[in-house]
């Protein structure tokens, strides 16, 4: 099997592997890697699931002049409606013209759904007494010489269908008011965008119809150019729910694909340098893709989609494995036995080293993460699968690679080092310095407004923070979603979120909220109002023909037209018993964004804006089961105060555990105290590159300490008890088991260190953490810990 | 109207059509508007006679009406009535803009820099421009044209100002460059258009006429 040709076996064997990478899917849902019981987490996922459309795209503009804005957005959206295979439906601001056609269902609605009392105001108004008395007021506004918004909003609207009171409960102040689709002075402005032809759940599909979409814009805006010049040049923004699924879905795959590339390629370099064989390389490198392909294959049966955290399992799975591959490999060539031989002598060792890294990836599953949990998990099977792999696959392939083959003598490296000099003072160094660097500068504290689901260079998240920094009144606006199991439960919810959001805004922990109380269908008032509404449809041809004598043209009288046509279908549908929607374009996307059905669960959706996004005491006061928010600003506070607690109850016991271990392994206190001394250097390293560097700890790369200190005690117990064997030689101990540990700990380190790039903040964070840690580790165990013990055992040169 | 009902009001009017128009920009002679500027030198007052015509796609014939302005450039004050005796009368002092109507007896107070200003009158109340980067500063030009003996200045308000208008025209005199009147076209075909049938520079102005008395008028919110 070994005379087969390198080239072939890997090309084999990577395919089979790029197919399973391939086959992966990914999950573009970033919440459902964070604490379920989290409100602020419950809140995204009720956003989503109730308000979010998987295909509804947001297309930005922003101009120079407000004239170029506008022009260039209809001139865009009136290209895209000439492609319904690609956009089944365009919604922009629409013109007066289409508003008085459009708005005369929402209005009418309003007032059917509203209080009795307003009702019978507007009835008042109405009636044969009241409406020569309104037209003639409107008449006297369009006569005043005034030519503003309202004296417009009343040439159309005479009797004032529009003055309609209690719409948005609150105390929204100027939040109240400000437009959703276009900046205050007009040069940025959007349009929501449905997308056609494509299943956009699957982030795949919505990454092709974006490029469709991107490809049609720049077409659009070269001719925008040719024909605008150069002075009209405009920014065009994609963002929303199919931009942001299929950037974190691609970016996903692109991150699992160049970590394992790169791992494969940094760790055949190590290989190469130590070994400077070819035809083994290829073996192992086959035998890691054979592990990477399997571990993904079970993955995907027990886990389903996988996470964006879980796209850097691949990487450190290569760095840990490969170690199994090197042990049977320098065995081969040190016993020179058979390969059964050689699985019953390194055999146990490995699957130990397997099972405890698989236990202390296991142990990610007590941190709060899902998301790392699931990388954990992973990470522990797959360690698990390329021990069982290189035993029986790599293992007897080693055997017959290194046939005949003439063991070198080792080289004693302990002559020509500097720590036989350094190690002593460096011991008192660093951990001095760490101390003088905390009381100088800062304590390494977690990052208070980390975003675990940032995606680095993100244009769709670029042009989503325009939008909310241009569009008046939505920073720091926290959507908040209330729900019930029927509408009279959501209106129950929904008065009780009023009491304790209006309770939190006396205690000045928000500055604004606004409730979408109007917008909620209420049957019962629908019924209550059905017969006032019938008893003024009889008013009808009365009024018209009024407004047609005082002097309004046909446009003039259209939107009282459109209100007494829904209010006659209205009437029919609750007669027949049905829930009372509005009908129309505007009443459509009114509704369809403050109130949701999906699968018997009713959803309001609220706004409040809170006085200190970041604190939690705001959430608490204003959130319960039922009502919850979608808070970005509290979620990192959320975060470092759960691993916080993480951290003291599960990793403070965890380590008295493993020391309790360690004095049981070792049954010396001097090995036990170097041991633990030896993870308080690497953590003082540590500590001085946080102070010191841009390194930083956050909720996601602080889950990475586990994994450090479980390393960091594994390559001291090799060292020491190689010391132990060699009486306290150090050229021997280096030369053995120091020249195995320098390759786990690289090959290790490139695994996590290959992360670095990552898309997922948290992710690139964890590998850049983890990889530091464990060359720090592997760092002092071959080179200072030797002479620590031969220092503390008092041991002569 | 109360804050709500100007909420929903807002949904439901204030996005005015989409309009396109031809680019003029570098292109057109702003010579033309050079010496309109040149004419404000030396003045600190004015009063301008002005008869205005409304035209609106939603009422069937258009509203004609007259009035006069008043400006005191140097308090930054202003008075717009139309009316005679006056309906509507707008003053600009303090920093407040009084909207009065005298049948009714009522008036409005609004923030002169809000967007609430009307249009038309936002260029009133904060003056005409009376200087070229005061001119560049509030308007794009998009051409600028001649009839008979106006030249017609076509523009657009920057900003907030410009927000559904679709074209705000300054007509000046061809012989002396003077302000003659405007015409503002709004997004939905409406428009209104002002003569200014006398113009006194440096005119004489009571300095009780930009606070007239509202004594037993109630404030309201029109």
């Amino acid at each position: 099997m070994t005379r087969l040709h390198p080239i072939i076996v890997v090309t084999v064997i990577g395919a089979i592997a790029a197919f399973c990478i391939l086959r992966v899917q990914f999950s573009a849902t970033l919440y459902e890697m964070l604490p379920a019981d989290l409100p602020e987490v419950q809140g995204m996922d009720r956003l989503n699931r109730y308000f979010s459309r998987d295909g509804q795209l947001i297309v930005t503009v922003k101009a120079e002049e407000s004239y170029l804005a506008e022009e260039a957005l209809m001139s865009l959206s009136a290209k895209m409606e000439e492609t319904p295979e690609l956009i089944s439906e365009v919604f922009r601001e629409l013109s007066l013209t289409e508003l008085v056609t459009e708005g005369g269902g929402l209005l009418a609605w309003l007032w059917m759904n509203g209080s009795s009392e307003n009702l019978a105001e507007l009835g008042s108004r109405l009636s044969a007494e009241g409406s020569p008395l309104a037209i003639g007021e409107a008449m006297a506004s369009l006569q005043s010489g005034f030519f503003d918004q309202d004296v417009i909003v009343t040439s159309y609207d005479p009797l004032g269908f529009s003055k309609i009171g209690g719409l948005m409960d609150g105390d929204a102040g100027e939040a109240s008011g400000p437009d959703p689709m276009t900046s205050t002075d007009g040069t940025f402005q959007v349009m929501y965008v449905e997308g056609a032809g494509v299943d956009f759940s699957n982030y795949r599909d919505a990454e092709v119809w974006l490029e469709k979409v991107k490809a049609f814009v720049r077409e659009w805006e070269q001719e925008w150019i040719a024909t605008q010049g150069e002075e009209a040049a405009i920014e065009i923004g994609l963002t929303g729910t199919p931009a942001f699924m299929a950037e974190v879905g691609t970016e996903m795959e692109k991150d699992m694909t160049i970590s394992v590339v790169v791992t494969m390629l940094l760790i055949s370099l190590l290989f190469w340098i130590m070994h400077r064989r070819t035809r083994p390389l290829s073996w192992l490198v086959s035998a890691m893709l054979a592990i990477l392909a399997i571990t993904i294959l079970i993955g995907g049966v027990l886990f389903g989609d996988l996470s964006v955290m879980s796209a850097g399992f691949a990487a450190i799975l290569m760095g840990l494995a490969v170690d199994y591959g090197i042990v049977l490999y320098r065995e081969a060539m040190d016993s020179g036995g058979d390969a059964k031989a050689l699985r019953r002598s390194v055999g146990p060792g490995i699957l130990w080293a397997a099972a405890t890294t698989a236990v202390v990836f296991l142990s990610l599953n007590l941190s709060s993460l899902p998301g790392l949990a699931e990388m954990g998990n992973l990470v522990a099977m797959g360690v698990v699968v390329g021990a069982l792999v290189m035993l029986y696959g790599f293992g007897p392939v080693a055997v017959s690679f290194n046939r005949g083959v003439v063991k070198k003598p080792a080289v004693d490296q302990s002559r020509k080092d500097l720590t036989r000099v350094w190690a002593g003072v460096l011991a008192i160094l660093v951990p001095l310095g760490a101390i003088v660097s905390m009381a100088m500068k800062e304590m390494p504290h977690l990052e208070a407004n980390f975003h675990p689901f940032r995606i680095r260079e993100s244009p769709s998240m670029v042009a989503w923070q325009q939008l909310q920094s241009e569009l008046a009144g939505r920073e720091n606006a926290v959507p908040t979603v209330i729900t019930g199991d029927s509408i009279e439960a959501l209106n129950e919810e929904l008065d009780a979120a009023a009491e304790r959001i209006e309770s939190a805004k006396e205690a000045e922990l928000l500055t604004q909220y606004v409730l979408p109380t109007a917008f909620i269908p209420l049957p019962k008032q629908q019924l209550e109002n059905i017969e006032t509404i019938r008893s003024l449809l009889n008013e009808k041809t009365r009024l018209i023909s009024e407004l047609n004598e005082a002097g309004f043209s046909e446009e003039g009288t259209r939107l009282t037209q459109t209100v007494f046509d829904a209010w006659s279908n209205y009437t029919d549908q609750l007669a027949e018993g049905e829930l009372v929607l509005p009908t129309g374009k505007l009443a459509e996307w009114s509704i369809d964004r403050l109130f949701a059905e999906e699968e018997g669960v009713y959803a309001a959706l609220a706004t409040v804006k809170p006085s200190s996004p970041r604190d939690r005491e705001w959430v608490a006061a204003v959130c319960s089961p039922n009502t919850v928010v979608a808070s970005l600003g509290s979620l990192g506070t959320a975060l470092n105060e759960r691993i916080g607690q993480d951290i003291l109850r599960v990793f403070l016991p965890m380590m008295g555990l493993l020391s309790i271990m360690l004095g049981v392994v070792f049954r010396h206190w001097k090995d036990l105290l170097l041991s633990l001394f030896s993870l308080v250097f690497t953590g003082c390293i540590i500590v001085l590159l946080t102070v010191w560097t841009p390194m930083s700890w956050n909720s996601f790369n602080i889950c990475g300490l586990p994994l450090l200190f479980g390393t960091g005690l594994d390559f001291s117990i090799h060292m020491i008890f190689a010391l132990r064997r060699s009486g306290g030689d150090v050229g021997v101990a280096r030369a053995g088991i120091g020249k195995a540990l320098v390759f786990c700990g690289t090959s290790s380190a490139i695994g996590f260190g290959s992360l670095a790039s990552a898309s997922a903040y948290g992710l690139a964070s964890l590998g850049v953490v983890c990889a530091i840690g464990i060359l720090a580790n592997m760092v002092v165990a071959v080179w200072l810990l030797p002479r620590w013990y031969r220092c503390l055992h008092r041991l002569s040169s | 109207m109360d804050s709500s009902g100007r909420h929903l009001a807002q949904i439901t009017f204030t996005c005015l059509a989409l309009v396109t128009f031809p680019l003029v920009g570098d292109g057109a002679d702003m010579s033309v508007v050079q010496r309109w500027m040149s004419t404000n030198s030396g003045v600190h007052s004015i009063k301008i006679d002005f008869s205005q015509t409304r035209t609106m796609t939603s009422i069937k014939v258009p509203i004609r009406q007259s009035g006069s302005i008043w400006l005191n450039y140097r308090s930054n004050q202003f008075r717009w009535q139309v009316g005679n005796p006056p309906q509507t009368i707008v003053t600009k002092h303090n920093g407040q803009l009084y909207i009065i109507r005298t049948a009714m007896k009522k008036y409005e107070r609004r923030s002169a820099s809000s967007g609430d200003v009307p249009h038309g009158l936002m260029a009133m109340a904060s003056g005409f421009p009376r200087s070229m980067s005061e001119f560049q500063r509030k308007y794009s030009v998009q051409s600028i044209g001649t009839t008979g003996s106006t030249y017609e200045v076509v523009t657009l308000p920057k900003g907030q100002a410009g927000r559904g208008v679709k074209t705000f025209t300054f007509i000046l005199g061809r012989d002396d460059y003077r302000l003659r009147g405007m015409e503002i076209i709004l997004s939905d075909g409406s428009y209104v258009k002002t003569a200014f049938n006398r113009v006194t520079p440096n005119a004489g102005i009571p300095g009780n006429l930009f606070t007239p008395d509202i004594t037993g008028f109630k404030e309201t919110k029109f």
